[in-house]
């Protein structure tokens, strides 16, 4: 309460000082705020003045305006009259005009009187001003000097009445402080008593405690010492009862003992188990092993088959590069083949030329030029570009079951091939099914002509054996070597029983006599091989387009064996009779040659003996004319 | 063991400047050259070093890199013997250009000086000058010479002189108000200072080119708040121009014409200006305002709602103005301060301003000094002012009044300053 109460008059005591300053700082700016009003004052007094002065000299001006213009009025009229009285006398004139220049004169001294009156007042005025500036001037300064006193004062009234503030402040702080430290001192006290009197009432608790846990200690003592008696009597109680116990617990020795064997004979599986168990863990880990090792080599061979792979593929393009080198060389061949048969033919013709040339000359005896192609063979070769064409032919041809013959390289002619080509139509030959006996017998043929493709042994065991079963085993035999199914078979025969009309057909009549009268119906044992030939090159041209190349191959070298005959033709075109002969005619040209060259140098030896003659004869005569 | 000590026996470790000392010494002396170095350093880096910066060192290179601090108060200081900031927003940078452009405005010679002067200036104020103060503006020079030298062409440059008048100018502000675009306040007076005896009246007053030079010069410069142009003989004609371009300004606030001879019709288009714009505060003290002007201003006055202070000092407004005017403040609640100082008001005024006083709420200043209110205009004032509670001035000296009134009346007034005081300590307490 007390320090609020301070509070308050302190506020108070602020307040009343801010008041006072105010009141101070009006009071001191009334004297300058006065004077402004004053000047104000002044100013509003000058105005008023001012416009009297003006409003004065307003009517002076007007007055004299009027004055001055009665005056003009006059003037004006007395000219008038004049005017109208010119009879009048000079004299009156003079008057007139004298009365005027008075009246100018008096205008003039009203105006001039003004014009004084005028010019004192502005230098009144003027003076005034002057006066009022110096006034104010001194005024200012005055104002000035009592600002300045009034800001002398202010400050000092500010410090007295800051130093009093602070001196009471301080007053009232030197105040608060004794009273806090009396009171305090007062609470210290009051606290430190207190604490003496809890000190003492706790130093008697303590004794009192003290007691007390002496007590307490000997009384534990004694409570500890019985627990200690009772728990000794019950360990011996228990170690008696323990003892009992064990006696009584042999029977029970003797099965823990059985258990324990038991016990130890599942640790023997059990481990024996363990150990199998670690064995296959160890094959396990082997075959993981095993099964990696074999990753690898799986890993290996299918780099291998990707390697294979990469083989077959290049195998198939040198296949391919083989195909297309045999076709170009077989073109070649046959450019080639084609070329040297056209020199040769050519070198033939020359020859027979020569020989008809040197008949006619030596012998006399014209002989006509024979015909070369009647003298040669036909040309084994046929052209490559039909060959080829008729296999592209075949390829198409190829789903029909009977098969062309174009392969048979007996023939010759296109003709005969696409005969045979619509002849062998599937149909025809499903139907004209043979019978049974000609079959057979073409079997017996068969096996009869083609044994040579067996082994003598093989024959020799055969011997004993009846025929028929003969035959049975050959064919297989042969048809094995042969590489033809027997589901073929039927085709086989029937193949050959066309074989043999195509090549009655070709041989023309002499041939199919002297072969009709063996047997009209079956090929001639002769023509079996050729036929059989024929026959598997066509059935494995049909069964793989593959062995083409050796197909092709073969029909070259075979075609080889023709090609000796036609180069012998060929060569033999001129006969040996008549080469002889021309050795002969050689010999005797030769020695009617020599005789041709004696009598030739002869006839020169005689020429020249002539010449020698000549000019003897010449000397001669000059000698005689001597 | 040779040890080197330095020739000097001055010299000692603690004498060692620091090398941020040297780079700031270093960079104190190039400046011109390192611009961009000193634009990076820290402000506090910065403001260590402008007391070491050359006060000789070219506008152009220090008005946009130095910032306000020491360097622009030595500047000041070098130039101009008293400073006083707080006039200044406490900004000695600000102080220094809007001083520097005064100067250069004041001692601006019409058709002498060349404006570049004052145009290579601007880019450099431009961004600092908030407040502009002219306290002097010159004429071309040729008129004074030829007529103080001889007074035998006087008579002879008399016929001339109207035109001459025409065509005189003074500063034209039209670019400077343009390129300012802080400017705020514009404070001109229309004469020449210590002009001694070459003293002619035409150099204390505002022409008619002048007018139209400043009606343009308004329009560009939309940040004006104050604009006052005091003691330049602006009479009703020239005054119209001038208030009709500010009457669609945006921002002027206050405007103050004190000093000049504005009469009735000027009064009349004052008012028309408070009608239109937002003025606060309107000061036309010491001019010629008549009983119309004064009732063209009351009628406005009713109906504003803007304007805080009316300053009519020294006018002629006389009973029926003061009247209307007192009526007027029955409507009013805006104005806080009213001067009718010395306008020959008498105790009819003071009479119907009593009435009103009853119950007005917002005027707490005013001055009725100088009038000659007389015993019966003070005892009604002072009936009056026994209800009122917020006026806390009112200034009653040189009225004729009795001293019985005037304590009374100045005792009501002192109650309601204790009770503002009370008002104010509160609220600075909360």
């Amino acid at each position: 309460m007390e320090g609020k109460e301070e509070s308050k008059t302190r506020e108070d005591q602020e307040r009343e000082s801010e008041l006072r300053i105010k009141v101070l700082q009006k009071d001191l700016s009334t004297l300058v705020t006065n004077t402004q009003i004053a000047c104000d004052a002044k100013m509003v007094l000058q105005r008023r003045l001012q416009g009297k002065a003006q409003a004065k000299r307003l009517a002076m001006l007007e007055n004299d305006s009027t004055s001055s213009q009665e005056k003009a009025d006059e003037i004006l009229k007395g000219q008038f009259e004049n005017f109208l009285n010119r009879k009048g006398i000079s004299e009156d004139l003079q008057k007139a005009l004298k009365k005027q220049q008075k009246l100018y004169s008096t205008i003039i001294h009203d105006k001039k009187a003004i014009i004084n009156e005028l010019v004192q007042a502005l230098k009144f005025q003027d003076d005034n001003y002057a006066s009022t500036l110096r006034k104010n001037t001194e005024e200012i300064n005055v104002m000035i000097a009592r600002m300045e006193d009034q800001i002398k004062l202010m400050t000092k009234v500010y410090r007295e009445e800051l130093a009093q503030i602070e001196s009471r402040h301080r007053q009232e702080i030197s105040i608060l402080l004794t009273k806090d430290k009396e009171e305090l001192e007062r609470e210290l006290k009051r606290l430190w008593d207190e604490e003496l009197e809890r000190l003492n009432e706790r130093r008697k608790r303590l004794e009192e405690y003290k007691k007390e846990v002496h007590e307490i200690g000997q009384e534990s003592n004694y409570v500890f010492n019985a627990l200690d008696y009772e728990r000794c009597s019950r360990i011996l109680a228990h170690e008696r009862e323990h003892k009992k116990n064990a006696n009584s617990n042999l029977p029970l020795k003797m099965k823990k003992h059985l258990y324990m064997e038991k016990q130890e004979i599942l640790l023997t599986t059990l481990k024996s188990i363990k150990g199998r168990i670690t064995r296959e863990a160890r094959e396990i880990e082997k075959l993981k092993n095993i099964y990696i090792d074999h990753q690898k080599k799986f890993a290996k061979q299918s780099i291998a088959l990707t390697d294979y792979t990469q083989y077959i593929e290049k195998h198939e393009r040198i296949k391919s590069q083989v195909k297309h080198f045999a076709a170009a060389d077989a073109r070649r061949f046959e450019e080639v083949w084609l070329m040297i048969e056209e020199e040769v033919k050519h070198l033939a013709q020359r020859a027979l030329a020569i020989d008809s040339v040197i008949s006619q000359q030596l012998y006399g005896s014209p002989k006509n030029q024979t015909d070369l192609n009647l003298l040669l063979l036909s040309s084994p070769f046929r052209p490559w570009k039909t060959r080829t064409e008729i296999v592209q032919a075949e390829f198409q041809l190829v789903e029909s079951p009977a098969e062309s013959q174009v392969e048979n390289l007996d023939t010759t002619g296109s003709t005969t091939e696409e005969e045979l080509v619509f002849t062998d139509s599937g149909p025809e030959w499903e139907e004209e099914k043979l019978n049974e006996d000609m079959q057979e017998e073409l079997r017996e043929l068969l096996c009869n002509e083609m044994d040579f493709l067996m082994e003598a042994k093989i024959l020799k065991l055969l011997a004993p054996l009846v025929t028929e079963e003969q035959t049975g085993v050959k064919l297989g035999s042969i048809l094995y070597t042969l590489g033809i199914d027997e589901k073929d078979l039927p085709k086989l025969t029937d193949f050959l029983v066309r074989y043999k009309d195509q090549q009655n057909e070709q041989t023309g009549e002499s041939h199919r006599a002297s072969v009709a009268s063996t047997s009209l119906d079956l090929i001639h044992p002769n023509h079996v091989l050729c036929a059989l030939k024929s026959f598997l090159e066509q059935q494995s041209f049909r069964t793989s387009s593959a062995q083409e190349l050796s197909r092709l191959w073969l029909a070259h070298a075979r075609d080889s064996s023709k090609d000796a005959a036609y180069w012998n033709s060929l060569g033999n075109i001129i006969p040996e009779d008549r080469v002889k002969l021309w050795d002969s005619t050689l010999r005797t040209l030769k020695q009617y040659h020599t005789v041709l060259t004696d009598i030739s140098e002869l006839t020169q030896e005689q020429e020249c003996l002539k010449d020698e003659n000549t000019e003897l004869r010449l000397k001669i005569d000059s000698y005689l004319k001597k | 063991m040779r040890i080197i000590i330095a020739e000097d026996p001055n010299w000692s470790l603690d004498l060692v400047p620091s090398l941020s000392s040297l780079c700031q010494r270093c960079i104190a002396g190039t400046i011109e050259e390192n611009r961009d170095l000193f634009e990076k350093l820290t402000p506090q880096l910065k403001d260590s070093i402008q007391p070491r910066l050359s006060l000789s060192l070219p506008l152009h290179v220090t008005a946009d890199l130095v910032p306000d601090g020491v360097f622009w108060k030595r500047c000041c200081q070098q130039r101009w013997n008293i400073c006083d900031i707080s006039q200044y927003g406490h900004s000695w940078k600000r102080m220094f250009f809007e001083r520097h452009l005064e100067n250069l405005i004041e001692l601006f010679v019409p058709d002498e000086t060349e404006l570049k002067v004052i145009l290579d200036a601007l880019p450099l104020c431009k961004n600092y000058v908030k407040r502009l103060n002219i306290t002097q503006l010159l004429l071309p020079s040729r008129k004074f010479v030829k007529g103080r030298d001889d007074d035998q062409h006087e008579i002879a440059m008399l016929t001339n002189e109207e035109e001459d008048d025409m065509a005189a100018s003074h500063f034209d502000f039209g670019t400077v108000l343009a390129e300012l675009i802080h400017l705020e306040e514009l404070h001109l007076v229309y004469r020449i200072k210590q002009c001694g005896m070459n003293f002619e009246w035409s150099m204390f007053q505002i022409t008619d080119r002048d007018c139209r030079a400043l009606t343009i010069a308004f329009k560009a410069c939309k940040t004006l708040k104050v604009l006052r142009i005091r003691q330049s003989q602006i009479d009703d004609k020239k005054c119209r121009p001038l208030l009709r371009c500010l009457m669609d300004h945006p921002s002027l606030i206050e405007l103050d014409l004190s000093h000049n001879v504005i009469r009735d019709s000027g009064a009349r288009s004052v008012a028309e200006l408070l009608s239109k714009g937002q003025l606060k505060k309107l000061n036309i003290c010491n001019n010629e305002i008549d009983i119309y002007g004064a009732k063209a201003l009351a009628q406005v006055l009713s109906n504003n709602s803007t304007l805080q202070y009316l300053n009519m000092r020294l006018n002629q407004v006389k009973d029926e103005g003061g009247q209307a005017i007192a009526e007027a403040l029955q409507n009013n609640t805006t104005l806080t301060y009213l001067h009718l100082g010395g306008n020959d008001l008498s105790s009819i005024t003071a009479i119907v301003l009593s009435k009103v006083l009853q119950q007005n709420e917002t005027l707490k200043t005013l001055n009725l000094s100088c009038n000659t209110l007389g015993e019966v205009g003070g005892k009604a004032l002072a009936e009056a002012m026994v209800h009122n509670r917020t006026l806390i001035e009112c200034d009653i000296r040189q009225t004729d009044m009795d001293e019985a009134n005037a304590a009374s009346i100045n005792k009501a007034i002192w109650d309601n300053q204790c009770a503002e005081w009370d008002k104010e300590v509160l609220q600075r307490r909360r």
